[in-house]
């Protein structure tokens, strides 16, 4: 980022740039930054908040007034964090994933299932938003059913198509397929409009340690890294943070 | 967040080793006072209308987002899974804050908005993105702009 204000500004066009890690401003220097102390995702702090965003933006634009750079200044306000935050749990129950189910029918039977519990909620997303973020891997929502199957059934060692219509190949289409799995649980999580959605890390946490989506994306992941085609291998990092591989694998030690 | 101090060690480590092109010098072009100021968003955050080609990988390339863009017709193809992608799923402005622009246009704050905005796959190494960090340097100037907001992701 920082570096593209240099190449931006080289051309004749003033940049001032938000920063999220500010050694990384600090090393490039570019023109203008103004750093903020929100988490990866929000570069402007709060979703939905447009006067708490409208500060963040005037910050930044108010630095092109400075006469003389480069300009690092610190955002001083951080996001508000939903009191309920601590501890936040998903508002629809689901099942607990079977660690243990490892065979493919069972695998899907499972997914499916917890696609249906959330299928009102995220319709309920999609009428309140009136948008979604489905559709990176050329299918729409209607796909979501062959979208998890086919995670499911690579996952559990089964060998997959690419399910009709989406626009990529395998192996580099599960991440694609990966993408609009966790947009369809994360717009029906977080669609309930009488609580206040928690932060990306809660949402994750949730995600990858609490829902079938979970256990079969990591699955898929360790299917991917042991691949002898290095395409396979190459697509693993698209299916779930390190983070989550190294969490997982420290709670079934434990 | 975030100063590398405070992240997990794992997400620290991972920034460390993103290459970080070194510049001799900073470039400073003096804008016209901000209230005559065209403005134009350039995201990082690897979005894109639904319509257009997926980010890949790797990938040096750059979609261009009209300034009327239907926020409905946003997604997110960005290759990292290591950032919060449901606060843009909540509200597109989070990351793209093109109506922010326009209603500081309306009240006068800034000069106009820009036709023609740019996102790029910010978790390329940078150095390779010279050319069409230039090139939409060049497309900027070419459409008026005198400033152009960076928002990473």
């Amino acid at each position: 980022m920082s570096a593209l204000a240099h190449y931006i500004e080289a051309e004749g066009v003033a940049t001032v740039g938000i920063s999220l890690v500010r050694e990384h401003s600090e090393h490039v220097h570019p023109p203008r930054t103004l750093w903020v102390p929100f988490e990866f995702g929000r570069p402007l702090g709060v979703p939905n908040d447009r006067a708490f965003q409208r500060g963040v933006v005037q910050a930044a634009l108010g630095l092109l007034e400075r006469p003389a750079g480069p300009v690092i200044a610190d955002y001083p306000i951080e996001a508000p964090v939903a009191a309920e935050e601590e501890g936040w749990a998903c508002p629809i129950s689901l099942p607990p994933p079977d660690e243990g189910a490892t065979d493919a029918e069972r695998t899907v039977r499972a997914v499916l299932d917890e696609v249906a519990r959330l299928r009102p909620w995220y319709e309920e997303a999609l009428r309140a938003r009136g948008r979604t973020t489905i559709g990176v891997s050329g299918l729409d929502a209607s796909g979501i059913d062959a979208i998890v199957e086919t995670l499911a059934r690579f996952a559990a060692g089964e060998t997959v198509a690419a399910p009709p219509g989406t626009a990529h190949e395998l192996p580099r289409l599960f991440r694609y397929l990966a993408d609009d799995a966790r947009a369809f649980y994360l717009e029906a999580a977080t669609a309930r409009p009488s609580r206040v959605p928690p932060g990306g890390d809660e949402l994750a946490r949730w995600l990858y340690t609490e829902t079938v989506l979970g256990a079969v994306l990591a699955r898929a992941r360790e299917r991917l890294a042991v691949s002898a085609d290095p395409d396979e291998q190459r697509a693993q990092g698209g299916l779930l943070p390190g983070v989550f591989v190294s969490l997982r694998k420290s709670e079934a030690a434990g | 967040m975030a100063r590398l101090s405070d992240l997990a060690p794992e997400a620290a480590a991972a920034l460390e080793r993103l290459p970080l092109p070194a510049f001799d010098s900073t470039p400073w072009v003096a804008p016209p006072p901000l209230a005559e100021c065209r403005v134009a968003i350039v995201s990082t955050a690897g979005i894109h209308r639904r319509s257009d080609r997926a980010f890949a990988g790797g990938a040096i390339d750059y979609r261009i987002l009209p300034a009327y863009v239907d926020p409905a017709d946003l997604v997110m193809s960005h290759v990292s899974v290591n950032f919060d992608r449901s606060g843009f799923q909540q509200d597109s402005e989070l990351v793209f804050p093109v109506g922010h622009l326009h209603e500081l246009a309306a009240a006068g704050h800034i000069g106009s908005v820009a036709d023609w905005h740019y996102s790029f796959m910010g978790a390329t190494d940078p150095t390779r993105m010279v050319e069409s960090g230039h090139e939409v340097g060049r497309l900027l100037r070419e459409d008026g702009v005198h400033a152009a907001l960076l928002v990473p992701v």
